[in-house]
């Protein structure tokens, strides 16, 4: 069945190819965008360009990245998840209440079990989307208020903090392999088993196949049902992993963990010329958007630009990116009609 | 062969039997919404002794009149077939510019023609980079939802202005006097009637549904589609920019982080209220049934003293269900041989 329909995915191939450059030209542009700002940050303060500021950036960028992958994968398939920020503060909360009652629990054990309940929470989105085929962005701002909600009547106004955690908790998010930090090295290894998965393998190139063409990748035998629900679980489980390393970053986890966060990875992933409408994206697109919104905050930081001015700022960034992005867009697509 | 039989005998049978059929704005969503208001009005009463009484009335309307007000400019954009995030960061953003304007000795009339011109421009640019490149509403306005708050907090940072005119603050908070109707009741309602007179009865309204439906046959019939979405999101900032306005009276002091979060609010209302997401399809009674519905559960909770992030787990499960029923419907009648209509 499968060689089957792989062979019948042949014919399109110097189309996926166009696609592919075209593709390739998004992230070169969101790249130069990027080593412009690093310049002018460089530029304006000595601070900026330094070892330390650099793990600073990875570190801030690398939750963003986790849950901003699984986000990509449903937006290639031309839906959306908006419940991500409640599954990292439900998951948050589950992991960080759990470990400081049972501290004699294994962390793994810990991380699988918020893993999991990511991974409940986001089958849940994928079984209405898939099995009903009803717009996601209404079930995922459902379930955004649900999971808030059950996250609440889990924590009440109670709090968990850091000295009630068990020592090892920190840890998962603070130790360092080889020097790079431990945040840095989870979202690397999840970013390249994604890229792998979206740009080289049959099923993940099938998700961009789902996203631009509906109808014509459901004649391609590609099973698009199936493919939709298993990016909203992924995008769960994504979020259950991201739950815990909040918690271990921060510390401190109550009823509020990330909430509004979905705001700030969609922005990511959208300037990482993800686009909303499906079809198009990449998973390196996604590290580039983050890190572009990393660099800003921790530049602006640094060169004391006060705190109020920083959504402002993001909010122009986020702008100036799609508009740029789409006169690029326009102009290749004209382009590509003459030739 | 066999199969096909009595479909068509049902149809035959549809078509013959004399059948009244329902408006278009007052279909089985609108009844169902009906029904469900009936029932949490009645429960409402027979549950709390101070549901079903005139001060609640005034409170619980006066409260949820800043909310009501952006549902009504956002129905006719996602019917329209576009979205607007960004109208809680302009109810903060006018909020602000309000107070600061009155703390220079502004007068108050002048202060409000600002505001709402400032929210007009908000929601024109958003209409103005839509159109103009052609990109997903979606996107636009949460590039601005952070652009507009931003803003606000660069004016404001975290202070607030507290030196609203009582004449505004008790417009927002009072009933008329000897009544308890409140006076924001007043102000949502004719702009309500308005809108429902635009959407449902004149040949504008019917534009937005062309429109929302197919916006290249509406083009290629003539119709205006850039200039009529770039009013209609200058329509939605104006009146996001008023809410705000009537808000920072209701609490009597601007913040910039009035309001935050209210854009999920104001959409889910407008889906419950049986708009589709892909525009074209919708009707202001559902919107306004909706809006009366969770009001009335929010005043419900309130009085079991229900905390609001559980309160708002209410609006997901309607959410939810404003989708699954349906669907689920249509699969019964697909499965049971009957066309579903709509």
């Amino acid at each position: 069945m499968s060689a089957e329909t792989a062979q019948a995915a042949r014919p399109a191939a110097p189309r996926a190819s166009i696609m592919r450059r075209a593709l390739a030209r998004r992230e070169t542009s969101l790249l130069a965008v990027l080593i412009l700002l690093v310049i002018v940050f460089s530029l304006l303060t000595p601070r900026f360009a330094t070892l330390g500021n650099a793990a600073q950036i990875l570190n801030s960028m690398a939750i963003t990245v986790i849950v901003g992958i699984g986000l990509a994968m449903v937006l290639m398939t031309r839906n959306i998840d908006v419940s991500v920020g409640s599954m990292v503060g439900l998951t948050a909360y589950f992991a960080a209440d759990f470990s400081a009652r049972n501290p004699q629990v294994p962390l793994i054990l810990v991380i699988l079990g918020s893993c999991l309940l990511g991974l409940i929470l986001g089958s849940i989105n994928g079984v209405i989307v898939a099995t009903l085929r009803v717009p996601s962005i209404m079930v995922t701002l459902g379930t955004l208020y649900i999971y808030r909600g059950v996250d609440s009547m889990l924590a009440g106004s109670r709090q968990v903090t850091a000295n009630s955690l068990p020592p090892g908790f920190g840890e998962i998010a603070s130790f360092s392999l080889l020097g790079v930090p431990a945040l840095v090295v989870y979202a690397a290894v999840i970013a390249i088993a994604a890229h792998v998965f979206t740009r080289h393998s049959y099923s993940g190139r099938s998700l961009l196949a789902i996203g631009s063409a509906p109808a014509a990748a459901e004649k391609l035998g590609i099973p698009a049902r199936r493919w939709v629900f298993l990016t909203f679980a992924v995008s769960g489980l994504l979020c259950g992993f991201a739950g815990v390393l909040w918690g271990a970053r921060y510390g401190t986890v109550d009823s509020s963990v990330a909430s509004g966060y979905e705001l700030t990875v969609l922005a990511a992933v959208v300037v990482g010329g993800v686009s909303v409408n499906g079809g198009n994206g990449s998973i390196l697109g996604v590290l580039i958007g983050a890190a572009i919104l990393s660099v800003i905050s921790t530049g602006l930081a640094l060169v004391n630009v006060s705190q109020f001015w920083l959504q402002a700022i993001q909010g122009a960034v986020i702008v100036t990116a799609i508009v740029v992005d789409a006169l690029i867009r326009r102009r290749s697509e004209a382009r590509g009609m003459r030739s | 062969m066999t199969a096909t039989a009595p479909i068509k005998q049902d149809r035959a049978a549809e078509q013959t039997r004399p059948r009244r059929r329902l408006p278009a704005w007052f279909g089985p969503w609108e009844i169902a919404l009906l029904g469900l208001v009936i029932i949490a009005l009645v429960y409402g009463s027979l549950s709390s002794p101070f549901f079903a009484t005139g001060p609640n009335f005034a409170i619980t309307t006066t409260g949820a009149m800043s909310l009501a007000l952006m549902v009504v400019p956002m129905t006719m954009l996602m019917i329209a077939g576009e979205i607007d995030l960004s109208v809680a960061s302009v109810f903060g953003l006018a909020g602000v510019v309000f107070g600061m304007t009155l703390n220079a000795g502004v007068p108050l009339v002048l202060a409000l023609l600002i505001g709402l011109v400032l929210g007009a421009l908000a929601g024109f640019v958003n209409g103005w980079l839509t159109t103009r490149f052609g990109l997903p509403s979606l996107v636009v306005t949460i590039g601005t939802l952070g652009l507009y708050r931003g803003i606000a907090y660069i004016l404001l940072e975290n202070r607030s202005i507290s030196s609203i005119p009582d004449g505004w603050a008790s417009f927002a908070q009072n009933a008329v006097p000897g009544t308890y109707i409140p006076y924001a009741l007043i102000l949502f309602a004719v702009i309500a009637a308005l809108a429902a007179l635009i959407l449902h009865r004149g040949a504008f309204g019917r534009r937005i549904f062309a429109v929302g439906s197919s916006p290249t046959v509406s083009r290629y019939s003539g119709i205006r589609v850039v200039a009529m979405k770039r009013s209609l999101f200058a329509l939605s900032g104006a009146i996001a920019a008023l809410a705000g306005m009537l808000y920072s009276g209701y609490v009597a002091s601007a913040r910039a982080d009035n309001g935050t979060g209210l854009e999920l609010a104001t959409i889910a209302i407008v889906l419950i209220g049986g708009v589709s997401m892909f525009g074209g399809r919708g009707s202001f009674v559902g919107v306004i049934l909706a809006l009366i519905l969770v009001t009335a559960l929010t005043s419900l909770m309130n009085l079991a003293f229900v905390p609001t992030n559980i309160q708002n787990t209410v609006v997901g499960l309607l959410m939810i269900g404003a989708v699954v029923v349906p669907a689920i419907v249509t699969r019964v009648r697909l499965r049971a041989g009957r066309p579903s209509k709509s």
